[in-house]
Formats: C-alpha cells, sequence, structure tokens
C-alpha cells in the first residue's frame, strides 16, 4: 500500500513539474519569439569593407518609445547616405546594439562594439548617465563617439566624445520667451525633476527665458524621477497662482504633472519641454497635452528639401512622421557621413576622428546649416514652437490662445 | 487649506500603498515569503483594464473586474511555477526572493512587448475623471475612488481573513502549515486561495494608481517600496498594520515633500521605516506570535 501511496504521490509530482515545465517554457517561448534581436546589422548593409558604425539603441525599456525614433531615424540616414552616395565609393553600414539606456548594459556593448575594429565610430545615449558610462570606453578606445540625445551640458570632449543632440536648453529659453511675450503671463511656477542634473539643466534654461521677457519667478516645486503621484506637486504650485507653470522632466513624469494640473482645473498656461515627444504619449494624456507648448528643432511640415526627403522616407518606412528624437537619429549618422567624406578612402577611426573634429558647419542637414564648437552641435537657429493637436496628436506650430 | 488639502493628498496616495501593502502582507503572512514580484501584480491589474477598455470595449468598471482577476489568475501562476516547486524542496526564504525576482523581471518584459513599451493611459471619457471642491479643498474623483475602494477592499479583506472559517484556514496555514494539515485543512488550497487574493487585491491598487496617468509596464515597481515598507511599519501579520503603515507613509511622504523637500522625501520616509523597526520590531500592530507545544 505504501509503495502504491509513494507511487501514486510520485507521479502526481512529476505531473506537476510537467505543467509548470509546460508553463514556463510556454512563457520563455512567447517572450523570445516577440523580444527584438539585438547586435543584428540593420539599416544599410555595405558589404565587406564597409565602413561600420555601431549604434546603441533602446528599443526595449522604459525609454523605448523615444528610443525607436532615434534609431528609425539612424537607419533612414544610413539607407539615405548609401542611396545618394553621399560618401563617394563607400556604402556604410549600421550595427546595433541593444542598450536599453540602462548604463551598465549600454557600456557593455560599447566595449563589444569598440572591440570591434572595423567600427569605425559609434553613436548613443539618450540619458546623459548612459553617455556618461560610454565616455570611458570610447576614450580608452579611441573611438569616436556622437551623442545623439544626452542632453546634460558639458558632456562632448573632443576629441572623442562629439555630440549631435539638439540641446534643449536653447530651445527652452526661445519657447518661454516667444510663449511669454504671445500670451502675456506675468507670473510663472516651475516644476523641475530634480534628481535629473539634464533636466535641472533645462528647467534653468526656461528660467532664464522667462526672466528675459520680464515674467515675476514664483518659486518652484520639486519632483521625483520614480514619482507616480503629482497631485501634491500640483496643489502646491496652484497655490502660488502662477498665469504660467513651467513643467521640466522626463516623459512619463511631465505627463503625469501635466496631467495632475488639468485634473485640478489649472486654467493658466502650461509650457513644457521636448521630453513629452515620442510614441504613445499624447494618446496616454491627450485633454491634458493638447495645445501645451513645447520646442522642437525638427518639423516634418517646415523642414527643408533634406529634411522633407527624410520625412518622406520615414513616412514610408513607419507610416508616421518623424519627431525630434528620429531627427538627432538622422543628424547623428549623417554628421558621420561628413566625417567619413572628409577623412577620404579607407577611413580609421584616427582619420574619422581627426575629420570629425575639424568640422566647424554643416550646410545642408536637416536643421538647416549648424555650426561645430567644442565638440557640440549648434542649431537653434532652427527652433521652433509646437503642440499637440487633437484628436490625433499630430505636432503642428502652436498658436496662442 | 493648502496643508488641508496635502493632508488630503497623502491619505489618497496613501490609501493606494495600504492595499498595496495588504496584498504583500497577505502572502508574507501565508507563505514566509518576501515576493518581490508583487509588483507586477499592480503592472497587471492595470494594463489588463487598460486592454479590457481599449482592445475588448468594456466599460471602465467591468474591465476593472477582469483586471483585478486577471492580477489574481498572475499571481497564482508564479506561486505555482516559482514557489510551489520551492516549498517542495523546502527551500527557503532566500530561493525564494530569487525566484521572485526571475518571475519579475519576465512578466514585466511580457507585458513591456505588449505595450510596445509605449506609455498608455485610460481614455478619455472611461475612467472617473473629475474634480470636487469641498470647503476649499479640491480633490479629484480619482482620489475619492482610491479612498473607497481601499476602505471597501481592505475591510472585506480583513472580515474575510478574521471572521470567516476560510479567513482562519489561510491564517492557520500561515501560523503552522503541518499542524493545519492535521486538522483537515489543505494547505496547497488555501495557499492559492491566499496567492489570488494576494494579486486580486494588489491589481486593485495598480488599477487606481493608473487612473489619470501616464503608465506602462514599470508601474509596479514604484510600489514596491513603498507597500514593503508599510507592511514593516504594521506589521506582517495583520492587515490592519499594514494599510495603517500604507496611510503613514503616504502622509509622511506627501507632506514631507510639501513642507521639507522633495529630494529628501524617500529618507523622511524611510528613516520612519527605521525608527518603527527600532522601536517595534514586529510592527505598529503586529501582535505576539505564540508557539504551542
Amino acid at each position: 500500500m505504501r509503495t502504491t501511496t509513494t507511487h501514486l504521490r510520485a507521479s502526481g509530482a512529476r505531473r506537476h513539474r510537467l505543467v509548470v515545465a509546460a508553463l514556463l517554457a510556454g512563457t520563455l517561448g512567447l517572450t523570445a519569439g516577440c523580444a527584438k534581436e539585438s547586435g543584428s546589422a540593420s539599416g544599410a548593409s555595405g558589404g565587406a569593407g564597409a565602413p561600420k558604425i555601431g549604434v546603441i539603441v533602446a528599443e526595449t525599456g522604459p525609454l523605448a518609445g523615444s528610443g525607436r525614433s532615434f534609431y528609425y531615424g539612424a537607419q533612414i540616414a544610413a539607407k539615405q547616405i548609401n542611396e545618394q552616395d553621399l560618401v563617394p565609393g563607400q556604402k556604410v553600414e549600421l550595427v546595433s546594439k541593444e542598450g536599453s539606456e540602462d548604463p551598465a548594459k549600454t557600456a557593455g556593448v560599447a566595449a563589444q562594439l569598440a572591440a570591434d575594429k572595423s567600427v569605425v565610430a559609434m553613436a548613443c545615449c539618450i540619458l546623459s548617465p548612459v553617455a556618461g558610462a560610454v565616455i570611458p570606453v570610447a576614450k580608452a578606445q579611441k573611438l569616436p563617439v556622437l551623442l545623439w540625445g544626452a542632453t546634460q551640458l558639458g558632456l562632448a570632449e573632443p576629441p572623442y566624445v562629439l555630440r549631435t543632440t539638439t540641446m534643449p536648453q536653447p530651445a527652452n529659453e526661445v519657447v518661454a520667451r516667444d510663449v511669454a511675450k504671445a500670451t502675456g503671463v506675468k507670473s510663472v511656477a516651475y516644476s523641475v525633476m530634480t534628481d535629473n542634473a539634464g533636466i535641472v539643466s533645462q528647467g534653468e534654461a526656461f528660467k532664464k527665458g522667462l526672466d528675459e521677457a520680464g515674467v515675476q519667478d514664483l518659486g518652484q516645486v520639486g519632483t521625483l524621477a520614480k514619482q507616480t503621484d503629482f497631485t501634491s506637486a500640483a496643489a502646491s504650485l496652484m497655490q502660488k497662482k502662477p498665469d504660467a507653470i513651467v513643467v521640466t522632466a522626463t516623459s512619463s513624469e511631465a505627463v503625469g504633472m501635466i496631467a495632475a494640473l488639468h485634473d485640478k482645473g489649472y486654467a493658466g498656461q502650461i509650457i513644457t519641454g521636448e521630453t513629452v515627444l515620442g510614441d504613445g504619449v499624447f494618446k496616454s494624456q491627450p485633454d491634458a497635452l493638447d495645445k501645451v507648448p513645447f520646442p522642437v528643432y525638427y518639423l516634418a511640415d517646415e523642414a527643408n528639401e533634406r529634411g522633407k526627403k527624410f520625412a518622406a522616407d520615414y513616412q514610408a518606412a513607419h507610416g508616421s512622421n518623424p519627431d525630434d528624437f528620429a531627427a538627432q537619429g538622422f543628424n547623428a549618422i549623417y554628421t558621420i557621413a561628413q566625417g567619413l567624406k572628409a577623412a577620404g578612402a579607407n577611413p580609421t577611426r584616427e582619420s574619422l576622428t581627426t575629420a570629425l573634429n575639424g568640422l566647424t558647419s554643416l550646410d545642408d542637414t536637416i536643421y538647416g546649416n549648424v555650426t561645430f564648437s567644442g565638440g557640440q552641435m549648434d542649431a537653434s537657429s532652427s527652433v521652433k514652437i509646437v503642440s499637440y493637436t487633437k484628436p490625433d496628436g499630430a505636432v503642428a506650430t502652436w498658436s496662442a490662445p | 487649506m493648502l496643508f488641508v488639502e496635502q493632508l488630503v493628498n497623502g491619505i489618497c496616495i496613501g490609501a493606494v500603498y495600504a492595499l498595496f501593502a495588504v496584498g504583500f502582507g497577505i502572502v508574507f503572512s501565508t507563505m514566509q515569503i518576501l515576493n518581490l514580484a508583487q509588483g507586477v501584480y499592480a503592472t497587471y491589474g492595470a494594463l489588463l483594464t487598460y486592454f479590457a477598455i481599449t482592445k475588448a470595449g468594456l466599460p471602465y468598471w467591468p474591465a476593472c473586474v477582469l483586471g483585478v482577476l486577471g492580477a489574481g489568475l498572475v499571481a497564482v501562476f508564479v506561486d505555482q511555477v516559482a514557489f510551489q516547486p520551492l516549498r517542495r524542496r523546502g527551500v527557503q526564504l532566500l530561493g525564494a526572493v530569487i525566484a521572485s525576482i526571475a518571475l519579475w523581471i519576465g512578466l514585466r518584459e511580457v507585458m513591456s512587448i505588449a505595450t510596445d513599451d509605449t506609455p498608455v493611459g485610460f481614455p478619455p471619457g472611461s475612467a472617473p475623471r473629475g474634480l470636487l471642491e469641498v470647503g476649499g479643498v479640491s480633490v479629484l474623483h480619482t482620489q475619492l475612488v482610491a479612498l473607497v475602494c481601499s476602505a471597501v477592499v481592505i475591510t472585506a479583506v480583513y472580515v474575510l481573513l478574521h471572521r470567516t472559517n476560510v479567513g482562519s484556514a489561510i491564517r492557520a496555514v500561515g501560523h503552522d502549515k503541518r499542524s493545519a494539515e492535521i486538522a483537515g485543512i489543505s494547505p496547497r488550497a488555501m495557499i492559492v486561495g491566499a496567492a489570488m487574493l494576494s494579486g486580486m487585491v494588489t491589481g486593485l491598487a495598480g488599477i487606481l494608481l493608473a487612473n489619470g496617468q501616464s503608465f506602462g509596464a514599470h508601474l509596479g515597481d514604484a510600489l514596491l517600496l513603498q507597500g514593503f515598507a508599510a507592511v514593516v511599519i504594521g506589521g506582517f501579520h495583520d492587515v490592519r498594520g499594514s494599510a495603517l503603515g500604507g496611510l503613514l507613509i503616504g502622509v509622511v511622504q506627501t507632506l514631507s515633500a510639501a513642507y521639507i523637500s522633495t529630494t529628501y522625501q524617500d529618507a523622511i520616509t524611510f528613516g520612519l521605516v527605521l525608527v518603527v523597526l527600532l522601536w517595534r520590531p514586529t510592527g505598529l500592530l503586529s501582535s505576539a506570535n505564540l508557539a504551542r507545544a
């Protein structure tokens, strides 16, 4: 009897293990089947000997929405560079690695790209801490890296660390000044994410613009990166009775703050930064984001010829107009291509580094004319003030209510 | 008036933390497991509700019911896949914690893929959105919903656990599994029931937190620390303690951010956890464990 009972128990346990294993295998299979591949070459494939550009992308993780935009823009750039033979006699090839905007992971894949001697340049990094993790790798391996999104001041370190990020700080000054002038606001309060240095500097730029416009500063309320409830911060801001509130935070947090102000019935002018751009952001809170002005450097409908071609190819590939993040991805690869062109045949890391550091301006970018100084690109002449519009969240030129 | 409004804000977010803490505490008191995948139940509750509204076209409240049930089933899945095999082998706390981390990451990635890692929000007109002015204090409808739902559910959970035979059986299994088994209680059934209850309660916390927000696959991560701290403050074995701990954390966090410093609000909140641990290691309302021969 005992033996039978033991045998029955063993069978039951085995059956349970099989069920658990099947459930686990199903879950893992679903995840693996849907997961994006990393490390695969994408964008244009240039063939043997083609100069390779490593791109560290963020198609997964909290910044995947904007991360994808950057990557798609880079892919379109590589495609157009090869089609138009912008680097005479050479076809560029993108080698992508998934970094998920995680500093440790990104540093690891940067090291992998740096170890591949056929990679002559890298482009990466939306977040400043992630850029900070890549910079030592780039400098140690003498591999030029173009930062395409990180916004903290002072990140560019020539000759190996250059930045084509369209810096939000100059854009924020412009939008602050122009919105104040257009709406006649007399007082402002600020919501600033205080535990992100890049965001803090963006907030300071807004302050500078509004100070120049003669708007009274009523003070600041701080928020945090991991915050999920903004009702308290909204109450503190509204209690100051400002004509305008400037919201400076990363994407979800900025949207959460704007939504809290909207729900609390704030009727004044809200101004925010470019971080509210991205896939799905408008749809998550359409009522709150409608007509809130923010700056961009690139707007497809008002772009030059190169910008319109970029938009057309992007629309064909992805079914929507490229946003500012896609434009930055495009421009980073375009800039590297200009460096490759200047470096001549058989570019090496050294010759490309020299060529990139020799760039002082580029005339025909999607932003029009841009200049370079101290490793940093300046495109501030192309800043536009835009807002989302209902019902579909199209980004259009903002006009005062 | 601003102070009163901030107090109300603190109580309302504290109600969500309290709900989460109750779910967290049910798992710990029944299974003696520190379940780091608990936050995922909140995420699943919110996102399943979102999908029920946007893909199945359900109205908000039926979608919430679906979201809550779905979160409960996810909790049962986690228990049976991760914790049950470990229980069978007699593996203790550390093994369960590691297993819960693996499930946390895996389940969160599933939702990242399902949402394409883009933020979502309950569509306009679906979830209650509005403002109530009471004596100069403005309270959002979402806050009222959170307060009322939390109060009702926590009371119901307390009654279930302390006034019904099923609840007594669950607590008996949590106290001494072997003795409960001898008394004719099925420990496995009670543990599955507790997992389901824990998942449902936590899923509801996720839905209430997601109201009025832009959220994604990382929603529940934000609740994990607060929920754990609430359970530590209130006591692991008492629903009322977990609820009180959650409320206290919500109020302390909100008032310290509003009147002291946003930068140090977490330091202040978790400093409070430390003080409570030093003063009453078993928590504010935890009763002493009785050991019977």
